[in-house]
């Protein structure tokens, strides 16, 4: 597939069609972040017996986050004076290209995809790695303690999380024989690695939360210690592009849960004649809601107890999921 | 996976050994509370070197044979280095055990175990017919090799020493990794004999010429051949004395080690244009003599100005490794055993010199030869063998060095053509070399007392080091027999090329 | 010309001026930065070799990983940025000579490489590489990888020992 298209003419047309899908999936992509923010901030109003938006186009309040948007598009940009402008100005695109990047190889739907890498699931992994460098940048870069310290927090965060979500993933990759996305969905059509690999499915869940920087991990950005982490320093569509590459990390993430243990497209049962595409949807609907309930009703986990549940408990957990799944595998299959 | 579970994985016992006696070491010393003396560990790990060179000497009957395709090969040059490397590791070990330094020895569990990683990189790089096992094994060893020169944390110098060695380290690894990926593109293959068979049907003299060169260069840097060895004495001095004796004994012996199993191996047969069209090996003789001939002279020289006692030894092992290059370049028939006599008679009188050295730094705090002066006033044994050791290191006869330059000599006269100006220059460097042994021997005899305060006891382990090579270096001086004996069983090493 | 030639052609570009960048500029993060690039061009390279999977763990352990920690380990420590501290050894004589070096072996390399013929290309590379690569290490390179296992153990132990406080200055903290 790959080969294909890159050794394809370079052509005109060939570059309108690439750009055009690119575009269509970003669109789509833009579509989930307003609403997804929308979301969070209703579900969040629901379990604190508030409202929540209301006022901004209609009852639901639909056009709340195109009208935040607006606002930030026309905020003044400040760069601070002490700042390192090159990085400064770089980092926020450093930190969101990957977000993109990793869309191309999720499965959505067995006809509506990308690219069809055999390494998919370790490509994933490998690109969302480098936004930390963004992050990393940006922190450094604005020249302000607290900025430096939200880097640092969230850069140590995101390497020591990101080993136990490889590993608690290899258990998916043993039983499914495959480190390609659709192979991985393929291999669900009876059962869902959710019931195969639960304490995989737990780590991972777990770990993903922590990669995303959201509650209880939310360390890097916590307004009450750090002021706001790593991005204090930055505003208008500088500061937008950060908070973007979050919430799309979020869409990534929560597609490749739903690939790697909710059997992707796949139906529930003798559900087959709705559409893939619409199981889908709910699956990857039903993880978001879960990132969203865990926001409402976690506390905030101490620093110290960050980094030892990452590598004396979630690690040593993942290495015996591994252990237990190639016994399985090799005695079982 | 068949041939993984077929395969006769007996063949790697002292490997092994090695590889278990350091993992329960290493476990060992965890558990071990903070306060308790590590020095058993290091009695225990030269007890393991022991066992895998009893299990070595075992393996010798055994027929050539290899594991895996070649990555793993027992033949009768893997048995015979095997033997020197686990030899010079047990030595290393025993200075370990005795190792008493003045900032205290904290250290002891760490090194025993890295050191027999070390070892066991040594060893299999000995026995590997394979690229990626030779250059994962070197690898193995100089990882280890940049651990140990930086275990004494509080001194600057011995940082300086590790950093030096990690990136000039680092520097070889490239070159050499660059010129094996040319050979591996010219050929598609990794293991060394089929590499050897393909490159006499290529004719790319010029690209093989280059990655000759760049693998020559590669191994000289580990080698600390002249103009490749500024790293040598700082490293050499800047490590805890025990790693320096290790450094100069067995990480050269792995080096050269791996001059023959990647150079002669892969290069003897291979198509050239030049003075020898049927071998680029041979062709290549004039760059290797050039390198060998700068060796000998610059170590030989530079050690005249030398009075730290450590960099002395480096500098004089720079000038052996030159001695060891022209016995190389002379390819002679029976090069591979020359060399391993060589490489016997260096590993006793180094480690034992090492050995005194390490009980002198550990008593006077300093390397400085000041510390030798009168040694026989007070400690008559003890200088004595420092004497002897100082002598083979010069090669007087009656000792073992004298017998190991001859081989070198004879080897570098006897081919045709004679190689008499590599002869000449090793000749004259041995006696600029009398230089500095002499005036060491005339600092330990003949010069009053230095400093009042005698030297205490030597501890259990330096004296076994000393005692040991003292009677080896004596007896190679004096029955070289025993010596021929070892290397008869290996029938000049005709299993080593393809 | 072939999108290929194209990609490769851009590719080597960013690998080369992150290079290039990474030697000519003085701050220390910048030039973490452009290795960074470079690492990223290279990958772009494997993935033209069709070495996905080579490809994929560059970016994972290369840009990712040891970018990081070095980014890490540059801003705990102390260092100087500034002009003045900036120190060079080595006058016009050292430049030229290593100017002359690198030109001399470039052209050596150029001169061989040339009219070189490496065979067969690539194309022949099995689609599904991760499973060829990790085939061919559990059975035909069982012996190198364990060691390699060995390697890290070591380098993992390494790390430990150097970095470790030890005396009683230890225990007071």
């Amino acid at each position: 597939m790959m080969e294909q298209w890159l050794e394809s003419a370079p052509s005109w047309s060939n570059i309108a069609l690439f750009f055009g899908l690119g575009a269509l999936l970003l669109a789509v992509v833009l579509a989930f972040v307003t609403y997804s923010i929308l979301a969070e901030r209703k579900v969040m109003g629901f379990m604190q017996g508030r409202i929540g938006p209301n006022q901004v186009g209609g009852r639901f309040g639909l056009l709340q986050t195109v009208a935040d948007v607006l606002k930030l598009l026309l905020k003044e940009d400040t760069i601070p004076k002490a700042a390192d402008r090159p990085l400064y100005v770089l980092a926020p695109v450093i930190a969101f290209a990957p977000s993109f990047m990793v869309l191309a190889v999720v499965p959505f739907t067995d006809a509506f995809r990308f690219a069809d890498l055999g390494v998919g699931l370790l490509y994933y992994i490998a690109v969302s790695g480098l936004t930390i460098v963004g992050v990393i940048t940006g922190g450094w870069a604005s020249n302000n303690k607290y900025a430096l310290l939200g880097g640092m927090r969230a850069a140590a965060q995101m390497i020591s999380y990101e080993i136990p979500l490889v590993m608690s993933a290899l258990g998916v990759v043993l039983l499914a024989g495959s480190m390609n996305l659709v192979d991985i969905v393929n291999a669900q059509q009876d059962v869902w690695f959710l019931f195969a690999q639960p304490l995989a499915f737990l780590i991972f869940l777990i770990a993903a939360v922590a990669e995303l920087n959201r509650t209880p991990f939310d360390l890097p950005e916590a307004e009450s210690e750090l002021v706001a982490g790593f991005h204090v320093e930055y505003s208008g569509f500088r500061w937008a592009f950060f908070m973007l590459a979050e919430y799309v990390y979020m869409f990534a993430m929560a597609a490749l849960i739903t690939v790697l243990f909710l059997g992707g497209w796949h139906p529930v049962a003798f559900l087959g004649w709705i559409p893939g595409a619409v199981w889908f949807a709910l699956k990857f609907c039903a993880v978001v809601f879960v990132f969203i309930w865990f926001r409402a009703t976690f506390p905030r986990v101490r620093a110290d107890q960050l980094m030892e549940f990452a590598w004396k408990v979630l690690l040593p957990l993942s290495l015996a999921n591994i252990v237990l799944t190639a016994v399985v595998k090799a005695w079982f299959f | 996976m068949n041939d993984v579970w077929q395969s006769d994985w007996s063949l790697m016992t002292p490997e092994w050994i090695v590889l278990a006696v350091a993992v329960v070491l290493l476990l060992i010393d965890v558990a071990m509370p903070d306060e308790r003396s590590r020095r058993p560990l290091a009695w225990g790990a030269a007890l393991g070197a022991v066992l895998a060179l009893g299990a070595t000497a075992a393996l010798i009957p055994a027929e050539p044979a290899s594991i895996l395709h070649g990555t793993f090969r027992l033949d009768s040059f893997a048995k015979a280095f095997k033997l020197l490397l686990l030899a010079g590791g047990a030595l290393a070990l025993l200075i370990v055990a005795g190792w008493n330094p003045k900032e205290g020895s904290r250290y002891g569990g760490e090194f025993a175990y890295l050191l027999l990683f070390a070892l066991l990189g040594a060893m299999m790089t000995a026995s590997s017919g394979d690229l990626l096992t030779l250059f994962v094994s070197v690898e193995l060893l100089t990882v280890s090799s940049y651990i140990l020169a930086g275990l004494r944390k509080t001194v600057a110098a011995s940082n300086e020493a590790a950093l030096k060695y990690v990136i000039n380290g680092g520097i070889a690894t490239a070159v050499m990794l660059f010129g094996m990926s040319y050979v591996f593109g010219l050929t598609g293959t990794t293991n060394l004999n089929e590499i050897a068979r393909r490159l006499q049907e290529t004719n790319e003299p010029y690209m093989l010429a280059l990655a000759f060169l760049l693998l020559l260069i590669g191994v000289s840097f580990k080698l600390a051949a002249v103009p490749f060895h500024m790293w040598a004495p700082d490293v050499y001095e800047g490590a805890p004395v025990p790693a320096t004796a290790f450094f100069a004994v067995v990480s050269k012996t792995a080096g050269f080690v791996l001059l023959l199993r990647l150079l002669v191996t892969m290069f003897a047969a291979a198509p050239a244009e030049g003075r020898d069209p049927s071998s680029l090996l041979l062709s290549m003789q004039p760059a290797i003599a050039v390198l060998a001939g700068l060796t000998m002279i610059i170590g030989s020289v530079v050690a005249l100005r030398q009075r730290s006692l450590k960099r002395l030894l480096a500098y004089s092992s720079i000038a052996h490794a030159g001695y060891l290059l022209a016995g190389f370049a002379a390819m002679s028939w029976a090069m591979i055993d020359s060399l391993w006599i060589y490489l016997l008679a260096y590993l006793l009188m180094n480690m034992g010199a090492f050995a005194i050295v390490s009980h002198i730094v550990d008593e006077t705090g300093s390397d400085d030869w000041d510390g030798l002066t009168g040694l026989y006033r007070h400690r008559p044994l003890l200088a004595a063998a420092l004497g002897l050791f100082l002598l083979s290191l010069a090669g007087i006869p009656g000792t073992a060095g004298f017998i190991a330059k001859l081989h070198l000599f004879i080897g570098l006269v006897v081919t045709e053509p004679g190689h008499y100006v590599l002869a000449a220059v090793m000749a004259i460097t041995t006696v600029i070399s009398y230089v500095y042994y002499f005036n060491l021997i005339v600092q330990l005899f003949f010069r009053p007392l230095f400093s009042s305060a005698p030297l205490g006891r030597m501890s259990a382990g330096l004296s076994a080091a000393v005692v040991l090579c003292a009677l080896g270096t004596l007896a190679l001086g004096w029955a070289p027999g025993l010596a021929y004996n070892v290397l008869a069983q290996f029938d000049h090493f005709g299993d080593f090329l393809p | 010309m072939s999108g290929t030639d194209i990609a490769f052609f851009l590719l080597a570009l960013a690998a080369i001026a992150g290079a290039v960048m990474m030697l000519q500029l003085t701050n220390v993060v910048h030039m973490v930065l452009s290795l960074v690039m470079t690492f990223l061009a290279i990958a772009g390279l494997y993935v033209l070799l069709s070495a996905e999977f080579v490809a994929v763990v560059q970016v994972l352990i290369y840009s990712g990983a040891i970018t990081i920690i070095m980014l890490f380990a540059i801003m705990l420590t102390r260092h100087h940025a500034d002009d003045k501290e900036r120190q060079t050894t080595g006058g016009v004589g050292h430049k030229a000579a290593a100017a002359f070096a690198v030109l001399a072996f470039g052209l050596a390399v150029y001169a061989g490489i040339r009219t070189l013929d490496f065979g067969a290309d690539g194309s022949a590379l099995p689609a599904d590489n991760a499973k060829a690569i990790g085939q061919w290490l559990y059975s035909y390179y069982t012996i190198p990888f364990e060691i390699v296992s060995v390697l890290l153990l070591v380098a993992l132990i390494g790390a430990i020992v150097l970095a470790k406080k030890d005396g009683k200055g230890a225990e007071d903290e």
